[in-house]
Formats: structure tokens, C-alpha cells, sequence
């Protein structure tokens, strides 16, 4: 009842507050004054709009032993065996487990950019102090005396059990292995203390590559059997938000989530000690916040910078920005299931339309290189000359008459999805959604968030989006066997091309490395054809670092490794 | 007045939040069904076995009717468990405590910055109604009222921030990266100054000025309009020509009588615009990337993390709830018409 | 109407007394001319809606006409108010933002203004169960506070036009129906329907045709008043991202897209936009108050 009352007095209250109304000229007149000054104001500052904004400063504010690194976004799991989405995620088990080989690294010039990179031919050992791989079987000896960052030895054993768990546990890490010819934990197996035996069920090339990446890093079964629940045998759940006693190069010091990732050395590496005491990744989601931070000395390293940003930071004396070329897609995807996309004219009038050169120039700003196939440059047997999409609305107007759309009529309407936080994208596709306009295809911009992007993305359920690939390994036919191959997990436009199918299935596992080349460009042919994706761009991996910072190392999966890197 | 009996009251309206609560929170239950979207493949990946999916489907209640999931909510409620998070995948308590200091600590100092600001302006309007002062109260709170209050925090921002460098950037609490504070209050600035860290107080002195500032001018408006509206008439009613004509001085006349009585329309409008500033401080986080509720929950309606979108209308609403409880109390409590 | 009508007392409202002594649009453009400020209203009203109506007609550039080579200019004489990133011009787009922005404002002040004048004339008319259930699911709408409930009731709906005037109209719905109700108490017993009962008017009739019209004064007021929050609110999701998409027209979303552009300083991207709704929703405000004064005849100037 009182509520009653209140509202009523509130209803009264409120009108006569609207009573206090301004019924006089001086009123009106600062009123016209207000707006008026407004105008005013924005005329000064237009005329004197400082070139570069807030100030940037050449010193540092952190101390010589941390690095404090900006990074983009916050852990999604602590769990080798399902990590896929955050880079963050990644590089901290990167960081704290050690894989039992790895590349070594090479000094290399791309698209003339010359960095210190890896040479993915050549493989070292890590925990592993030798390696034999004889026919089916791939057998790895480890080094004398390691132990975790607890102290628990690491034997042939544990290495084995840590395997089993990355089967077990159904993430997505045992796709790694699956698919290079070891499809369950008993194709692991410990022959002594020292010595772990991985054996394939036929011989390939992919097993020593897909095994360097943090995926496969064993977790001490001690620690997995000391928080398994009934329900979750392989402690899941536990891993998921709390990171297992690792044997890499740092140790996790504190975890604050939606704040801070901090690392700190770790005291009984078995290897080179890193020169950095402590490393805080300070999550900072926004780009444009990331930048402020390393332009006023508060961070020293940036992930993901704005790209439209990058030249400017280049003018600072006290930054330098890296930029990697690689064989990253960025594509243009296509719901081959949806129309019009199930025809493959519609999806060629598409390709004809995509503005290449704007999105090149005016969205990467040259950051990027062209893309025109989908095994990109820097890979080994990328073969653009089979693409011809140049972009030509007349073409594209004519395919889309061809696929029985005349002038777009009869087309459905089309929903271009890209993640939200990713402003290229989005500007990609507003460039994309005008020229397809003009050839009448009426195309609305939708942007979701991480996480249902991905969602509906692995769900099938998304019409046209823009999305990237980077392949960890730099092997065609790994590349093509997750995004061709018809019985792909991750083949999210359902393409499907029997004859592409059967080239994957030879030489996906192949010895034969002159076939493997040309097996390649035979399926590249076929796959340009069909142009299931329109391939928009190669975008660079950036990186924003101060002056100071040395030591970067730019390996495929694009992790830090904190190991190597140093502030002078 | 009876002290007993306005508790008693304070009791009555107290538990009639309940059922309105209860109510709301089935409300917004009710929204997170109509979004599509199977919240269990974003949390555990599509690669599971069907057998995990239906074993994770069945912990987080998913396989159950919808009525059976909003009891099964309501008994977690009441041990303080209100979900996991699809996002940060700890409990949505957990982190609304974390991101609840953040919060408070803006909105309060926006608030008092506000009503500070507000009361005596619109007294001073009132007393000198139609002069220049009236003036300028009556455009600045017309003007406030009418700016969009995101656009108002991108203006200041730039004008302070990009073009004067005076004050920081969209940077969070502390303008700066890497400075770490133990909360003891969660109040930065209370809780320097109690360790004696002077350097931590005025970094977060400056990195609130221009989000409380923000928040502040468009909640001063109303209350301002309201305060020269009631003390307009207040000052023209009967009683209070009585007072000044039996030579009571003006300051009195004002201070104890006029304001009194003006006190309950004007508490009313400050409480309708606590409710406004709980939905405005949603956009000024943004804008300022304040790492409090409102960024949280908006991170939470971009990724449809029904748990955590749920405790924040649950918690937002029962604060709102509480604050005009407590208007009601103090209404009663100054009203002598009012009867409890 | 032979009744007087003066006797009766309603909060706030207004009761047209004895039939004008001069004709009515006369008489409201003299109330106009002592009342400078809602002249002011009323002709920044106007402005917003034949920007609306002609606007798309006579913009000289094409709003979604994506030209990269001007980019983000800086306003000058080709473009008052500069381009955006995509080199679209910035004046054209505000101008015809107007429209939709319009659009959803009158859609949703129209919708919630129905229902919820309904539902508490309803309540206040008819009184006992029906009005303790009217209002108590009232409480429970406003017991979220506003921007709050918009926010869960546009995502859950997803982005889109029909998104935002939904929301938008369901958090103003309790404003209308509890002024309604209050209203439709004092009225229900005042004179001139006492006298209505009387003669012998059904009670539909006496409702409709008696009742409601002299409740509309304050209805007025606050439906123009509440085009002005609305248009801020409506803002305020397409900015968020939970209403109009990207790239639309819309001087919330603009907002949004200048905000990309922050640390670059092409600070006109997100200033005319938002100086567009801050003008609008200036206009509506003193318009309504303005309204009020014109025909409370308390106030009115003689």
C-alpha cells in the first residue's frame, strides 16, 4: 500500500519537476549561447588538433628484470589438452611445460622482413636428450634428472600417463596425434625409466612436427590424481581454471582473473635460465588501450596492436614494431550449405566482388600480403597462379546471373557475422557488404562476441563471416586436411569436393615428398576453382615492443617465449 | 514516532521485496531461454563424446525442465552459489564481489559529486528565482538532462585526456598498468591513504575524476530541477511566509523549515536517479574501460554467459530495490501524513 | 459544458474549462510568444522531423557510399562535418539518421503510451483485483532499473529496429500506466462524471468518451517528454551494440564507430552525431515542459 502512496507523490513530484520549466528569454539566450559555443568550440579545436594525441614518452616505467606485456584477452583454460582459443592461454603453458622436441631456431627473410624464426625442418630435443625415429615408431630418450617445478622426477612413465590423459581428457589436443597416425593412449609407451616410444600406425612426416606444440605437454598424473572427482576422472574441471605444476622456464607466481597473468623464473630449469626474473601479462581486452599503455611507458610489450595504428607508432624513437609475414588465411567464408552459397557461381560472383586491394591497403595498411590461394605464401608449395578473381563487378554481376540470381534478384538475404572485438574485420566487411551491394546482394553486418561466435561458427550455423587460419605446422597437407577435407571438424562451410578428398587421403600421411609438392598444387587447382572461401588477405603477425626489449623469437604458433627475450 | 513501529514497517516492506525479487529473477530467467544458443558447447568444445555432453548437460542442470532449472537456481541462491560463469568459470558470486568495489566506489563519489552539487544549486535558484543564477541552473540542468551521457565521457575524455593530457586515459582504476593495490575497503582511494601510499591515492583520484564527473552532471540534473521546483514552492507556502513575516532570519527559514519539507519529493528524485545512474554506469565503464559490473555484465551480454548475466540483474536490482526502501523509510519516517 | 469544472482538483493535470474565448491556435501561438523557451522546442522539433521527412531526399551524398579515398577527413566546406572511416559523409548521415531515429522514437513513445494508458485506465476505472494486479506487474518492471531491463530485453531479442522500440517501449509502459491510474482516480469522482453516471452513460462510454479525454493533458507532457529519453536510450543500445547494426545510420551507432577511431583523433566522427541527439532530445524537453505550462491554466499567461 505505501508503495501506493510513494508513487503517487513520486507522479507528483515528477510533474511538478517538469513545472520548473524555462519561460524566460535569458533562458533562450544562454540556451542558443550553449549550442552556439559548442560549435565554437569544436571550430577551435579542429583548428588546432594535435597530430599524435596524447604524448608518447621514451622512457620506461617497469623495472630491467620484468616484462610487463599487454595482452589481448584472458584465460579460457590452463589445460594442454584443450587449449584452441586464447593466445594468452596458450603462451602461458607454453611457457611452463617443456614439449619433448622442438624447433630450432633460424634467422630468415620473408617478403623482406628478415627475424629470427624457426627452421620447421629441423628438429631438437628438449626434454628429450635424443630422438630415433625408425619406421612405425618414433622413440624419445629423456634427459638425466628432470623433475617438475615440485620436484616430482620426470620419467618415461610419467611422459607416458601424461599422453593417455591427452586422449582421455576429449579435448581437442589429441587431434594432434590422431591425425599423424596415433589414434588412442595405448599407441604411447614407456620402455624403461628413460625411454617413451610413440608408435604410428603407418610412418609419416607430421608425428615429430605435431608433437613440438605445448597440446601434447603431459600434466604429472600425481597431480591429475589428486583432483579427480568421480565424475571427472582426468580432473578437467580443476585444470581448467588452475594451471598444473609445469617444467618449462617459469612458473605461474599469481593468476588474477580479468587482471593478470604472472610468471616468474624458475629457479631448477634443467636448461638455459632465462634472463627475465618475472613476466606479468596484464590482460587489457581493448586494442586501443593497449596502445595507450606502451606509448606512455607502462607496458613493454603489446600483443595484437591496432593495425591502423602501426605506422604512427613506427614515428615513436622509443618503440619498435615487429610485423611477421606467414601463411595465415584471412577468409572471406561462405555457408556452402545456405544459399545462395550452395552454388558455386553465386560463390565465384562473390570472389569477383571482394574489394582485394582496398582491404589490403586501407584495412592492413600494408601490414598483410596478398592471399590467393588456400595454401598461403610462406608454405611449401603455395601456388597462387591459379586464381583469377581479380576484382571486377562485371564479372561478379554476370556469375550471379549465371547462378540464376540476375542482378541479385531471387538471392536470399545474407548476414555477414565477424567477432566483435576485431576491428579489421569488421571494416573488411563493411567494405565487402558495399561493393556486393552494388552487384544487388543485400548483405547486413552482424558482430558477436568470442565465444557464441565460435559456437555458431563450429555449429554450421553461420551464412557468411570472416574468420582466419594459421596452421601451427607448416606442412600443406596438415593445412588442408583440417580445412578442405570433407570430414573435417573444423571445415565450417561444409565444402566438399570428392576428388580433393581423395588427394588429402593419399598424401596427408605420404612419405613421398616430390608427390606430396605437386599432390598440393593439384588439390589447390581444385580448391580455387570451387572457391568455396574467397581468400581476402595474408594478414602479418604484430607486435608492438619498446626499444629496449630484445630477444623476440617468432615461432609458427606466434607464442611467446619468454626464455629467449631480455631488456637491455 | 514510535521507533518500534517504524521498524516494524522497515520489516514489512523489507520482506515485501521478496516476492518482487522473486519475480524479477524469474523475469530474467525467462530472457536467457528466448536466446538461442546451447550454452553447453561453448563451455566444454565440440569435440566431447556424446556421453561427456550429456554428463556436463546434466551438472549444469540443462537437461531439466525449465521450471525444475529455476528451483534448482533458487536452492543454489540460497547458499550463495550462483552459477558458473561461462566466461571466467568461477562462480558469478565470486566474481561480482571482485568487480563490486569498482563499482561502488565510481558510482558513490558520481552520486555524492551529484547531489553536492545538485541541492545547493537548486536552492540558490530557488531563493534567487528569476535572476541570472535561476538562469543558469535551469540551462545547465536542461542540458544535462538532454546529453547522452556516453557521448558526454567520449567529450571529456578527449578534451582532458587526448588534447590536454591532464588526466588519463581509458586505463582503468589506477591510470597505469602495473599497480597492484590490496583492497582492505575496495575503496582505492580510502584504502591508500590508510597504508600511507600517496603516489597509489592520486593516481586514482585522477583516473576517477572524469568518470564521476561524468556520471555525476547527468544525475545532478534532475535533482537540481526537483530541488528549485519543490523549494519554489516551499517557499511561496503559507507556512513559510509565516515564519519570515514573524522575523525569523532567512538562513533559518530555509535551512530548518523550507528544506525539510522539501526533503521528501527531493529524496524521492535522487532515488529514481540512483536507479537511472545504475544503468548509466553500465556505459560510462565502457567508455573508460573501469573494470567494475557494468563492463562485466556487458562482456556478459556479448557472450551470452547466462549465469553472469543473471547474478547482475539480481544484484543490480535488489540494490535498487534496497534504496528505495530505504526511500520509503525516511519517507515515513519525515512524513508525519504518511501512516505506518 | 455547463458543468464547472473548475472545482475539480487533479494532480498535476489540466481540465479544459469553459469552452476559448478566442480560437484555440490563436490563443496557443500567444502562449507561445511569452514563452520563448518551447518556441525554442517546438521549432527544434520541427527541425528534427522535416530533416526526417526530406532529409534522404535532398542529402547531396550517399550515406552508406563507401569511399575509401576520403577517409576521415576533417570538416570543411565539401563536408561540414568530415567523413568517417569508410569516407562516408558525415552530414548526410545524421540527417538521415533523423528518420530512423525518429522512426523508433515515435513507434516506441506510441506503443507504450497505448499499452500503458490502457492498462492503468483500466486499473484506476475498474479498481479492486484488477487493479492490484495491474500495478503490482508494474512493480515488478520497475524494479529493474531502466537502462538495465533494456539492456537483457535487446539481447535477448537480438540486434535490430524492432529490438530497440520494443525495449525501449516496455521500460516506459510503467510510467504511463501509473500516471494513468492516478489520473483516472481523481476523475472518476469528479463532478462533471458524477453527473455523466447521472444522465445515464454506460460505463464504456463514460470511460471513453468522458473520462479519457480530460486525462490527456499530462498523457501529452509526458509522451513528449518521454521522445526525448528514448531517443537516448535508443542511443544508448545501438551504441552498446545490442540495438541498430553497424553500419546503419543511426547517431548511436555513429557514436560507437567514431569511438574506433578515438586515439587517432578524428574526434567529429562521434562529436555531430552526438550533438544531433543532444539538440533532439533539448527540443523535446523544453517542448514539454513548455506543454505543460501552455495548458495548465495555472500557469498560463493572460
Amino acid at each position: 500500500m505505501r508503495r501506493l502512496e510513494r508513487s503517487r507523490q513520486e507522479e507528483v513530484a515528477a510533474l511538478e519537476a517538469f513545472r520548473a520549466s524555462l519561460t524566460r528569454r535569458d533562458v533562450l539566450k544562454i540556451g542558443i549561447g550553449a549550442a552556439v559555443s559548442f560549435s565554437v568550440l569544436d571550430a577551435v579545436l579542429a583548428a588546432c588538433s594535435p597530430a599524435n594525441g596524447p604524448s608518447t614518452t621514451s622512457t620506461s616505467k617497469t623495472p630491467t628484470d620484468t616484462l610487463v606485456v599487454a595482452v589481448e584477452g584472458d584465460i579460457d583454460t590452463f589445460d594442454p589438452a584443450f587449449t584452441v582459443g586464447s593466445k594468452p592461454a596458450q603462451t602461458t603453458i607454453q611457457n611452463t611445460f617443456d614439449q619433448l622436441t622442438q624447433y630450432k631456431h633460424q634467422d630468415k627473410t620473408v617478403a623482406g622482413v628478415s627475424f629470427t624464426g624457426v627452421d620447421t625442418e629441423s628438429i631438437d630435443g628438449m626434454l628429450a636428450e635424443s630422438f630415433e625415429v625408425k619406421g612405425n615408431q618414433a622413440i624419445f630418450t629423456l634427459r638425466q634428472g628432470l623433475t617438475y617445478q615440485d620436484g616430482t622426477p620426470i620419467t618415461a612413465q610419467v611422459i607416458e600417463q601424461g599422453y593417455k590423459r591427452v586422449f582421455a581428457a576429449q579435448g581437442i589436443s589429441y587431434f594432434l596425434l590422431s591425425m599423424a597416425a596415433v589414434p588412442d593412449g595405448n599407441h604411447i609407451k614407456a620402455l624403461d625409466d628413460r625411454r617413451v616410444a610413440i608408435n604410428m600406425d603407418a610412418p609419416n612426416l607430421l608425428l615429430m612436427k605435431n608433437n613440438t606444440m605445448h597440446n601434447t605437454s603431459s600434466v604429472d598424473i600425481k597431480d591429475v590424481k589428486a583432483h579427480a572427482t568421480p565424475t571427472d576422472p582426468w580432473a578437467t574441471e580443476y585444470f581448467k581454471k588452475q594451471l598444473a605444476p609445469g617444467n618449462g622456464p617459469f612458473i605461474l607466481d599469481e593468476y588474477v582473473p580479468g587482471d593478470r597473468i604472472v610468471m616468474k623464473a624458475n629457479p631448477s630449469y634443467y636448461g638455459t635460465k632465462p634472463k627475465l626474473a618475472k613476466v606479468i601479462q596484464k590482460i587489457v581486452p581493448d586494442a586501443s588501450e593497449r596502445e595507450l599503455l606502451i606509448k606512455r611507458g607502462e607496458v613493454d610489450m603489446i600483443m595484437v596492436p591496432p593495425v591502423q595504428d602501426l605506422d604512427n607508432l613506427k614515428q615513436d624513437p622509443g618503440l619498435q614494431v615487429l610485423t611477421f609475414p606467414n601463411p595465415r588465411n584471412l577468409f572471406l567464408e561462405m555457408n556452402n550449405k545456405m544459399a545462395p552459397f550452395d552454388k558455386k557461381a553465386a560463390r565465384q560472383a562473390v570472389s569477383y566482388a571482394v574489394p582485394y586491394d582496398n582491404i589490403l591497403k586501407d584495412v592492413f595498411h600494408g601490414y598483410a600480403q596478398t592471399n590467393r590461394s588456400v595454401v598461403g605464401n610462406g608454405m611449401p608449395s603455395s601456388e597462387f597462379s591459379y586464381w583469377n578473381y581479380n576484382t571486377d563487378l562485371k564479372k561478379a554481376a554476370d556469375m550471379l546471373a549465371s547462378a540464376g540470381f540476375p542482378n541479385g534478384q531471387g538471392a536470399p538475404p545474407i548476414t555477414l557475422t565477424v567477432r566483435a572485438d576485431w576491428q579489421e574485420a569488421e571494416r573488411a566487411a563493411v567494405l565487402i557488404q558495399s561493393n556486393l551491394k552494388k552487384i544487388g546482394l543485400n548483405v547486413s553486418i552482424q558482430k558477436v562476441a568470442f565465444a557464441p561466435f565460435n559456437e555458431q561458427e563450429q555449429g554450421r550455423k553461420l551464412h557468411m563471416w570472416i574468420d582466419e587460419w594459421l596452421s601451427w605446422v607448416n606442412d600443406p597437407w596438415y593445412h588442408m586436411s583440417w580445412n578442405v577435407s570433407s570430414d573435417s571438424p573444423t571445415n565450417y562451410v561444409s565444402y566438399s569436393n570428392p576428388q580433393v578428398d581423395a588427394l588429402v587421403k593419399k598424401w596427408t600421411l605420404s612419405l613421398d615428398v616430390q608427390g606430396r609438392l605437386q599432390g598440393s598444387k593439384d588439390a589447390q587447382k581444385l580448391v580455387t576453382d570451387d572457391a568455396p572461401h574467397a581468400f581476402l588477405v595474408g594478414p602479418n603477425w604484430n607486435v608492438v615492443l619498446r626499444k629496449n626489449v630484445k630477444g623476440y623469437v617468432y615461432y609458427n604458433d606466434e607464442l611467446n617465449r619468454y626464455a629467449y627475450m631480455y631488456k637491455s | 514516532m514510535g521507533s518500534t513501529r517504524l521498524l516494524l514497517y522497515a520489516a514489512r516492506r523489507l520482506l515485501f521485496i521478496v516476492p518482487v525479487l522473486l519475480v524479477a529473477l524469474f523475469l530474467t530467467f525467462a530472457l536467457t531461454r528466448i536466446v538461442p544458443g546451447n550454452p553447453i558447447d561453448r563451455v566444454a568444445g565440440p569435440y566431447i563424446s556424446v556421453e561427456r555432453r550429456a554428463e556436463l548437460k546434466h551438472i549444469a542442470y540443462l537437461d531439466r525442465p525449465f521450471y525444475e532449472q529455476f528451483v534448482l537456481y533458487l536452492r543454489d541462491l540460497s547458499q550463495g552459489k550462483m552459477g558458473t560463469s561461462y566466461t571466467t568459470a568461477q562462480d558469478v558470486s565470486k566474481d561480482l564481489r571482485q568487480r563490486f568495489p569498482a563499482t561502488f566506489e565510481l558510482v558513490t563519489y558520481g552520486m555524492l559529486f551529484a547531489v553536492l552539487v545538485a541541492i545547493p544549486l537548486g536552492i540558490a535558484a530557488a531563493i534567487k528565482k528569476d535572476t541570472w543564477i535561476d538562469s543558469v541552473v535551469r540551462a545547465v540542468s536542461v542540458l544535462g538532462v538532454s546529453l547522452p551521457i556516453f557521448w558526454l565521457g567520449l567529450m571529456l575524455l578527449y578534451v582532458f585526456f587526448f588534447y590536454l593530457d591532464w588526466l588519463p586515459g581509458p586505463v582503468g582504476r589506477t591510470g597505469t598498468a602495473v599497480r597492484f593495490a590490496q583492497p582492505i575497503t575496495g575503496f582505492l582511494t580510502i584504502d591508500s591513504l590508510l597504508k600511507g601510499d600517496f603516489e597509489l591515492f592520486w593516481l586514482a583520484v585522477k583516473a576517477l575524476v572524469l568518470p564521476c564527473f561524468t556520471l555525476g552532471f547527468v544525475a545532478m540534473a534532475p535533482v537540481a530541477r526537483m530541488t528549485r521546483a519543490v523549494m519554489v514552492e516551499v517557499l511561496q507556502s503559507d507556512y513559510v511566509r509565516t515564519a519570515r513575516s514573524l522575523g525569523l532570519p532567512f538562513r533559518v527559514v530555509v535551512l530548518r523549515h523550507a528544506l525539510k519539507n522539501a526533503m521528501i519529493p527531493i529524496l524521492t528524485i535522487i532515488a529514481a536517479v540512483y536507479g537511472y545512474a545504475l544503468g548509466g554506469e553500465v556505459l560510462v565503464e565502457i567508455i573508460f574501460s573501469w573494470p567494475g559490473l557494468g563492463q562485466y555484465s556487458y562482456n556478459a551480454l556479448l557472450s551470452s554467459d547466462f549465469p553472469a548475466i543473471q547474478g547482475f540483474v539480481l544484484l543490480v536490482t535488489f540494490v535498487y530495490m534496497v534504496i528505495y526502501l530505504a526511500l520509503d523509510i525516511t519517507t515515513a519516517a519525515l512524513d508525519p501524513r504518511v501512516q505506518y | 459544458m455547463a458543468i464547472d469544472e473548475s472545482r475539480v482538483i487533479v494532480p498535476g493535470a489540466v481540465l479544459t474549462a469553459a469552452p476559448p474565448v478566442v480560437g484555440r491556435f490563436s490563443d496557443f501561438v500567444y502562449q507561445l510568444r511569452g514563452n520563448p523557451a518551447t518556441f525554442a522546442g517546438l521549432f527544434i522539433v520541427a527541425v528534427i522531423f522535416i530533416s526526417a521527412l526530406i532529409g534522404p531526399l535532398i542529402a547531396p551524398y550517399d550515406p552508406y557510399g563507401v569511399n575509401l579515398g576520403d577517409a576521415a577527413l576533417q570538416p570543411s566546406l565539401s563536408h561540414p562535418f568530415g567523413t568517417d572511416q569508410y569516407g562516408e559523409d558525415i552530414l548526410t548521415r545524421v540527417v538521415v539518421a533523423a528518420r530512423l531515429d525518429l522512426l523508433m522514437v515515435l513507434s516506441a513513445v506510441v506503443a507504450s503510451t497505448v499499452i500503458g494508458v490502457t492498462l492503468g485506465a483500466l486499473a484506476g476505472f475498474f479498481g479492486h483485483y484488477f487493479d492490484e494486479g495491474v500495478m503490482r506487474s508494474q512493480d515488478v518492471l520497475q524494479a529493474f532499473p531502466r537502462f538495465v531491463f533494456a539492456m537483457a530485453v535487446a539481447w535477448a531479442l537480438g540486434p535490430g529496429v524492432v529490438t530497440v522500440i520494443v525495449a525501449t517501449a516496455a521500460i516506459n509502459i510503467p510510467g504511463y500506466a501509473r500516471l494513468m491510474r492516478s489520473l483516472m482516480l481523481s476523475v472518476k469522482e469528479a463532478q462533471f462524471a458524477l453527473a455523466a453516471v447521472a444522465v445515464g452513460n454506460s460505463r464504456w462510454r463514460l470511460l471513453w468518451r468522458h473520462l479519457l479525454p480530460n486525462c490527456l493533458t499530462p498523457i501529452i507532457v509526458l509522451s513528449t517528454l518521454q521522445c526525448g529519453f528514448t531517443i537516448l536510450e535508443a542511443a544508448g543500445l545501438s551504441f552498446i551494440g545490442l540495438g541498430v547494426r553497424v553500419p546503419q545510420a543511426e547517431w548511436g551507432v555513429m557514436i560507437a564507430m567514431g569511438l574506433q577511431d578515438f586515439l587517432q583523433g578524428h574526434w567529429w566522427i562521434y562529436t555531430f552525431p552526438g550533438l544531433a541527439i543532444a539538440f533532439a532530445v533539448l527540443g523535446f524537453n523544453l517542448l514539454g515542459d513548455g506543454l505543460q505550462d501552455i495548458l495548465d491554466p495555472k500557469r498560463r499567461r493572460v
